[in-house]
């Protein structure tokens, strides 16, 4: 009995959550259609509609305190219909407070528990608002109901929802899966008496041909069957950043700044495995520009900005990648903090190009928060972002231009796909890059490594390259063949070069990388690890901040130096 | 589906109320004679691990299987506790040295050494010990606290074949080297 009500919570759960979520959405759209005057009649009766069905399907399960909530959220919609003159904004947000509660309680039958309380301090809330008390009592059990908790609201509006996950798979689609798996089969079976022959000694050279043809058509196949299961997992970016419209909002409130959220490019399919990995990167994104980018409305005014800042997500599609945007028109990168940050961090910022001092934000620890915030967090998002991207295989970029704003590029790949790398090796480590930062691999040549105020370079191609010994700069223990390796790997990183001695390259294979579990949110270094098909895992490096890294190395006094005129030979 | 300990907030169980569907499903399947047992004294199942001189045990719930160390991948920069990764099966699993975590000193790998893999909110983690040597049942009432000098992700300590073993909170433990 137990086991049939945990899968029916389960089916609850999926098929109610939904509706918390899409009346929340309209919620949003009643307000600015609102106040914008518009005709809100049909956003209304989709919104008493949902609640409907979310007590509906409560009442079924016999959850009381989830139906009374619905119940009490149906009427007030219903009461603000008629009272919808006068202040519509407060009436929506103890709407989506209501919701949220509501979201939480359908979610926690998942646990087996239901709050009575904070189920009774809704419906006892709306109960006085209709009845014209809008400051009702303040339970501190309500979680934000009443607008005023707003450290809660922050963190709320960014909360990741903990649905269930499934994928609708096209009825054609499972046929041509089925008929795919079923030629795997059948060269299967060839495969296998092409095996008995050999056991019996009559194996001829045709099958040598034939074994050579089934291994073709079993490849094909299988990765035939992979792209169509991988486009069933792909669905409009709008989905990914519709999440976002809601947090906007509460943070523009919070924040007492008008802030409007455009989306462009909604319809552009990407595989959901990718969008749950960009989540994370855009709500730091998102925050950094409502904290750090958007002027307060008095210093908009005086630059003669529209009172209402812009926010805008945005994405575009070309060749089996998305380029996505995170814009906002606000104060643009303060790059003399940033230079004078990345000084007090002891890196070299002289002969750097504006485009090059951008970039610096996305080393850890160069975040120029003055204070960090209950709404900015840790303050020090956008290394996690760089990773993120790279873990995908992909890259960041940042444009801004002072007091009119600054745009985020991030450019990913449109499935899950296996990435290229370089494998390295170094002492008894290996480690993978990702090809697109390769710009050459060479033998080291003693006489290319020069000495010049205490500065090692690597002279590559007629240009001086800021060069380090891989072992050290990756903290490899016992260093027997410091500096004295054989080859050379230079990397490239947007304008920035970089040049790592190594002991030996793998050929170049294709992997699928993983990003870390959290234990290692805060490693700098690496953006997470490979599997070879020897079954090695090899971890992949942070190309921004190792390329940072080594414009910031120096040679150690006791390390070895190559003589003039010798080089070794791998 | 039972209701948790929790005395701060009013949190009551979802049973289903007398006009509900299931209620009614309820009613029949009680006609037709099932039994309510009654709870009698709840046993906990622990693997129990060898570190250095002492006994820890893992609650069996979190566990998922023990197997023989392989390659360990070393991720510079590390927090202090992780050893690196290993490859379980094609699955990237992190590795935590309990001795390093429990502040025991290092000592070299063995043939007995062992990974018992682990499973933390959806999260796979192997957890390196000296040995694995058993399992066993605890009652609650069998459960000491944990006395002063033990860390925090200790949660008690039971005596048993005349040793004091004690048992491990991995929740606790991956927190505290996560920092």
């Amino acid at each position: 009995m137990e086991e049939l009500f945990a899968t029916l919570t389960k089916d609850f759960v999926e098929e109610t959550k939904p509706l918390v979520d899409e009346v929340t959405r309209l919620l949003l759209q009643l307000e600015s259609v609102g106040l914008a005057q518009g005709d809100t009649r049909e956003i209304m009766r989709g919104i008493r509609s949902g609640l409907h069905s979310i007590k509906g399907n409560s009442s079924m399960m016999g959850l009381g305190p989830i139906e009374r909530t619905a119940h009490g959220l149906e009427d007030f919609t219903s009461w603000v219909e008629t009272h919808v003159a006068h202040d519509l904004s407060g009436h929506v947000q103890v709407l989506l407070d209501g919701c949220d509660v509501l979201g939480r309680l359908i979610l926690s039958t998942l646990d087996g528990a239901v709050d009575e309380r904070s189920a009774e301090g809704v419906t006892s809330n709306l109960k006085a608002r209709m009845h014209g008390e809008p400051d009702a009592a303040a339970n501190p059990n309500m979680g934000g109901l009443l607008g005023g908790a707003m450290t809660v609201v922050g963190k709320e509006a960014f909360d990741t929802p903990e649905t269930i996950r499934t994928v609708r798979v096209q009825d054609s689609v499972m046929d041509e899966l089925l008929e795919g798996i079923g030629d795997s089969l059948v060269g299967h079976g060839e495969l296998q008496r092409i095996q008995t022959r050999f056991s019996h000694g009559t194996i001829e050279t045709a099958d040598i041909d034939l074994m050579g043809r089934i291994l073709d058509t079993l490849h094909r196949e299988s990765s035939r069957m992979r792209e169509r299961l991988l486009t069933q997992r792909l669905e409009p970016i709008g989905s990914l950043f519709r999440r976002f419209t809601r947090s906007v909002r509460d943070l523009a409130r919070e924040h007492g700044q008008p802030i409007h959220l455009a989306i462009d490019g909604a319809e552009v399919a990407v595989d959901r495995a990718v969008t749950g990995r960009l989540f994370e990167p855009l709500v730091h994104l998102v925050r950094n520009a409502v904290a750090h980018g958007i002027e307060p409305p008095a210093e908009r005014a005086m630059k003669g900005k529209p009172s209402t800042a812009r926010i805008l997500l945005g994405a575009r599609v070309t060749d089996g990648r998305v380029r996505i945007l995170v814009a906002d028109d606000g104060r643009g990168l303060d790059r003399q903090a940033i230079v004078a940050k990345a000084k007090n961090q002891g890196l070299e910022v002289d002969r750097l190009s504006d485009r090059e001092i951008d970039r610096l934000i996305f080393q850890a620890g160069l975040s120029t928060a003055r204070h960090i915030t209950a709404l900015a967090g840790r303050g020090v998002g956008l290394d996690v972002v760089a990773t993120a991207v790279q873990s995908l295989g992909g890259t960041l970029d940042v444009r801004s231009t002072v007091g009119q704003g600054t745009v985020f590029i991030l450019e990913v790949p449109v499935t899950i796909s296996r990435q290229t790398v370089l494998v390295f090796g170094v002492d008894s480590e290996i480690y993978a890059v990702p090809t697109g930062f390769v710009e050459e691999t060479l033998l080291a040549n003693a006489n290319d490594l020069s000495d010049v105020d205490n500065e090692t370079r690597l002279v590559w191609r007629g240009m001086p390259v800021p060069v380090a010994d891989a072992g050290r700069l990756l903290g490899c223990q016992g260093l027997f063949a410091e500096w004295i390796r054989p080859y050379v790997l230079v990397l490239r990183t947007g304008n920035q070069r970089a040049a790592l001695l190594l002991d030996w390259l793998a050929p170049v294979q294709e992997m699928v990388i993983k990003p870390f579990d959290p234990l290692f949110q805060d490693n700098r270094l690496m953006v997470g690890a490979a599997v070879t098909g020897q079954g090695r895992v090899v971890p992949v490096i942070n190309c921004l901040e190792v390329v940072q890294r080594t414009r910031s190395f120096r040679i150690p006094k006791s390390a070895y130096v190559p003589e003039e005129g010798s080089y070794h030979v791998f | 589906m039972s209701s948790k300990n929790d005395s701060h907030e009013s949190k009551i169980e979802v049973t289903p109320e007398p006009q509900s569907i299931l209620a009614f499903v309820d009613t029949l399947l009680e006609k037709q004679g099932s039994v309510r047992e009654l709870p009698s004294i709840v046993l906990h199942s622990y693997i129990e691990i060898v570190l250095g001189d002492e006994v820890y045990l893992l609650p069996l719930s979190v566990c998922r299987e023990v197997v023989r160390v392989g390659e360990i991948t070393r991720v510079p920069e590390s927090p202090r506790g992780v050893g690196g990764l290993v490859n379980i099966r094609g699955r990237i699993i992190p590795l935590l040295d309990l001795r390093v975590c429990l502040g025991i000193v290092p000592a070299p790998l063995t043939q007995q050494s062992r990974q018992v893999i682990v499973e933390i909110s959806k999260r796979p983690l192997a957890l390196l010990v000296d040995q694995v040597t058993g399992i066993m049942k605890l009652a609650e009432t069998d459960q000491l606290p944990a006395t002063g000098i033990d860390p925090e992700c200790v949660l008690g300590r039971v005596s048993h074949d005349g040793i004091q073993k004690r048992i491990l909170s991995v929740e606790k433990l991956v927190a505290v080297t996560s920092g």
